[in-house]
């Protein structure tokens, strides 16, 4: 015999093979709509200058099994439109610096209602190419929901390695760090550069940007190599 | 319920009970602990108990993600992939759980068993996928303790994104079923408006029809000057148009209506 609530749910599992094969997250191309959101707001408001700080706390797993850590500050600078790309879009960067590691630029386009995450640049060696996307990825956008799918960012290295990320928006989440208390959305990204797995939680909060960052590499026969943890602890606004 | 049923229902129920004893007898399971954590040999320091019970207790109350660890002190009688799921079936609670299973003392470990609503509606093959990335990343850890924590860590973050697509999936059936009804109604209604209209138009139409047979019908009759008093004018020793008639009809039927002895003189 069948009850009520087991007919309900036979609907359910029913209705489901209906919409399962639908992949929860929005195509970007498809409501790429501008919106500045409530009372106007851009995703991030940014303006060039502004600059972001971090306390980075990174442990190294040594060749002898040992460990090193070290906390240094991280600062994340806006420097506005850098280039453009084939179609002739603009590509911002952010610019990172940190001691003891070569200088890195993340290029991106930032919309109102979302960040695109369009490639990066190594300032490693002085002839070095930056790594642009053929079709730039959402890296963030309003709205999102936990339990999400975005995208799959996928692209060749020079040594011929391929890199693969995955990005699953694991749900809101309110987070506390030095700079104070924010609403946010968990981001988990998950890949492989060549034999290095990578894992890499973003918590980002509306408005303000990437507020907490856990970052592992590892290998499956050698363990984890590096962790490391980023804690926003100040914001300053240029022109402020 | 009728005899039959009861009778049938409780023998099938005995049987289950009966099986599910005779398992248990075997597997010895343990009952669910009152916090997240069931660890009878005290392997997991103190400082990562409590740590890891605030943590848990607070996801399963916030979210009803319950993610349980257990720690044997030696191996289970069965295989510990086999315990970890009889286990789950028994303690697992809410829309979204996980067993995390540690042998102490053996690196194979630990097991993972999920389960749960939100889980199942999230589709075995994403859920699996997950499992396997999650898995790869614990064994690359080094140190039990170490990668218990890492299991939390990929369980927590798993069960909340199978929850929340879960939730989505959910959502996205009710507008599916609320559209569906929507289209029912809309279907019911026009078919409703279209009968009124026909049973409408029908009743105009015999109306339209009856007037039409009525304005013929009455055309088609005589039609007659009223009859008028005549008398004399002025001294006029004739008068003219007394009982005259008129007929829509042939030239040949004039005669015979006209009045007769009339004295039109």
């Amino acid at each position: 015999m069948v009850d009520a609530g087991m007919k309900n749910q036979l609907l359910l599992v029913l209705l489901g093979a209906l919409v399962l094969g639908c992949d929860p997250g929005g195509d970007p191309e498809v409501d790429a709509g501008v919106d500045a959101g409530v009372g106007g707001q851009a995703i991030l408001p940014v303006r060039k200058g502004d600059i972001w700080r971090y306390r980075v706390e990174s442990t190294l797993t040594r060749s002898d099994g040992g460990e090193e850590t070290r906390v240094v500050e991280r600062v994340r600078k806006y420097l506005g439109e850098v280039r453009k790309d084939a179609e002739g879009q603009a590509i911002e960067a952010f610019e990172i610096v940190e001691e003891g590691v070569p200088i890195e630029q993340e290029l991106v386009r930032i919309l109102p209602d979302r960040i695109l995450a369009c490639g990066s640049l190594s300032l490693a060696g002085p002839n070095l190419q930056p790594i642009i996307f053929a079709n730039p990825v959402p890296f963030v956008r309003r709205g999102l929901k936990g339990g999400e799918d975005l995208p799959e960012i996928r692209f060749g290295q020079k040594g011929g390695a391929e890199v693969v990320r995955k990005i699953r928006v694991i749900g809101p989440e309110e987070v506390e760090v030095k700079a104070g208390r924010f609403d946010t959305i968990k981001l988990l990204f998950t890949g492989q550069d060549g034999p290095l797995g990578i894992r890499r939680t973003v918590w980002f909060a509306e408005g303000t940007g990437i507020v907490r960052e856990e970052k592992e590499r590892f290998t499956k026969a050698g363990g984890v190599l590096t962790h490391e943890s980023h804690e926003l602890v100040a914001i300053e606004r240029s022109g402020e | 319920m009728k005899p039959l049923t009861m009778v049938l229902a409780g023998l099938i129920g005995c049987g289950c009970a009966m099986a599910q004893d005779a398992g248990e007898g075997v597997l010895q399971l343990p009952d669910r602990p009152e916090g997240q954590i069931h660890d009878p040999g005290n392997w997991l320091p103190r400082l990562d108990a409590e740590v890891l019970e605030q943590r848990l207790g607070a996801l399963r109350k916030a979210d009803k993600i319950d993610i349980t660890i257990a720690v044997l002190p030696s191996q289970p009688p069965v295989p510990p992939e086999v315990f970890a799921r009889q286990l789950l079936g028994r303690w697992g609670e809410g829309d979204g759980q996980t067993l995390i299973l540690h042998v102490a003392g053996d690196p194979e470990g630990p097991w993972l068993a999920s389960g749960g609503r939100m889980v199942r509606l999230a589709g075995e093959v994403p859920t699996k996928e997950a499992m396997v990335e999650a898995k790869m990343r614990i064994e690359a850890v080094s140190g039990e303790r170490e990668q218990i924590l890492a299991a939390v860590e990929e369980m927590e973050d798993l069960l909340r994104f199978l929850s929340y697509r879960g939730r989505y999936y959910e959502e996205r059936l009710r507008a599916v079923q609320a559209s569906y009804q929507l289209n029912e109604m809309q279907g019911r209604l026009n078919r409703r408006i279209f009968l009124l209209a026909a049973v409408v138009g029908g009743v105009l139409l015999l109306l339209g029809a009856a007037l039409v047979s009525v304005y013929w019908s009455r055309n088609r009759a005589p039609l007659w000057f009223p009859v008028t008093s005549w008398r004399l004018r002025f001294g006029a020793p004739y008068a003219g148009g007394n009982d005259a008639v008129m007929r829509l009809g042939g030239p040949e039927r004039r005669n015979s209506l006209a009045p007769k002895g009339g004295s039109d003189g």
